[in-house]
């Protein structure tokens, strides 16, 4: 939830970096880099070349697009966010109709030199990534909530405006349908097929 | 509702271990910073480019139409010459009188005819307007009756503008008399 004044200064910031204030720009991007890179580390399961990769263009982005940003409908740091999980989404698109070999998604093992983990765990970190895209959103957003920033129930319910055993109940639906997109993915050996 | 298997790791449990992981190397943070101002920059001087080019396109709209709307050629001019002929026509001299009367006698012409032509060459040699209206008024002054009657012969256009003028006053006297 964003405050009057946190409306206030991105407006403050959004004005200045669009008559090219350079400061104000490193001023956001210095406040929000660490807290999306870890956001984008978490949506790609800890694949680190992945996740640089998404970084990079998420940035590239939003500095394109900083116009359509609108401190009263959420924070940057929100939109970021937005923005790095569309980008995800496309790159999984992307390779899903070009029908490119995915790390670990064909039977046959991919050796590419960057993998920085071994082929099972980048089987599962690629598995993973097409599941929290393909979670709902209201799922994925409880989830990171709770895994990624590492909040309490209560105080998800507080920043979500609902009562604690509704977030216990949610948070357990997302669990479930995790697992079973998950288990539905490993059975078929590759995400986006039921 | 399906529960995972024991000996099947929670695929739930990955999640909770890639939280709080590294922040990105310092180098991936420095080249996207770099690419991102970048932007910034391109962005800055397109804006100040535009903004020049703007103003510079209304200046060069406002002299088009300032020199649209600004009359052809020079100024009017008195003579025909274009000439802007100030005080620089003859002076007669104090006695022309004696003169012009010396030469009438010599070319056996009278006053008025003297004076006639020599508004007529001060008319079409010199195009001196204002020189030639003077001789012509000059002229008018010694007429006879017969001299004053316009002639479209031997007239040019300023001494037949000048005897119909004279004429009409002539008229205008009479009717108010």
């Amino acid at each position: 939830m964003t405050s009057d004044n946190d409306v206030q200064r991105d407006q403050l910031l959004r004005g200045a970096v669009l008559a090219g204030d350079e400061g104000a720009w490193q001023t956001w991007y210095t406040e929000t880099y660490d807290d999306l890179y870890r956001y984008v580390r978490w949506r790609c399961a800890g694949l680190q070349d992945r996740a640089d990769e998404i970084v990079q263009e998420t940035w590239l982005t939003a500095v394109r697009r900083v116009r359509r940003f609108d401190p009263s409908r959420g924070s940057f740091r929100g939109w970021l966010r937005g923005i790095a999980a569309n980008v995800l989404r496309n790159h999984l698109r992307t390779h899903r109709v070009s029908g490119k070999r995915q790390h670990g998604f064909d039977s046959e093992p991919v050796v590419d030199g960057t993998a920085e983990a071994p082929l099972e765990n980048r089987e599962r970190s690629e598995r993973i990534i097409a599941v929290l895209d393909a979670l709902p959103e209201r799922h994925e957003d409880v989830l990171r909530a709770k895994y990624l920033d590492g909040l309490s129930v209560a105080e998800i319910a507080r920043s979500r405006e609902e009562t604690p055993k509704a977030v216990e109940s949610l948070l357990t639906r997302a669990r479930q349908k995790f697992r079973d997109i998950y288990r539905r993915f490993e059975q078929n050996g590759k995400p986006g097929q039921s | 509702m399906s529960l995972p298997h024991n000996s099947e790791p929670d695929p739930i449990d990955a999640l909770a271990g890639v939280a709080g992981q590294c922040t990105g190397d310092d180098e991936l943070r420095q080249s996207v910073l770099a690419c991102t101002v970048g932007v910034i920059r391109r962005r800055r001087r397109l804006k100040r480019i535009s903004l020049v080019t703007t103003l510079f396109g209304c200046y060069l709209a406002g002299i088009g139409t300032v020199l649209l709307l600004s009359p052809d050629g020079g100024s009017p001019s008195a003579s025909l010459d274009g000439k802007n002929n100030g005080p620089k026509h003859e002076v007669l001299p104090v006695n022309s009188m004696d003169e012009i009367g010396r030469r009438s006698v010599a070319k056996n012409q009278s006053r008025f005819e003297v004076l006639r032509q020599k508004g007529d060459r001060c008319l079409r040699q010199k195009r001196d307007l204002a020189l030639a209206l003077r001789h012509y008024d000059r002229a008018l002054g010694y007429a006879s009756a017969e001299e004053r009657a316009i002639s479209a012969e031997d007239d040019g256009w300023l001494l037949m503008a000048l005897k119909e003028s004279q004429i009409q006053e002539t008229r205008n006297e009479d009717d108010d008399g």
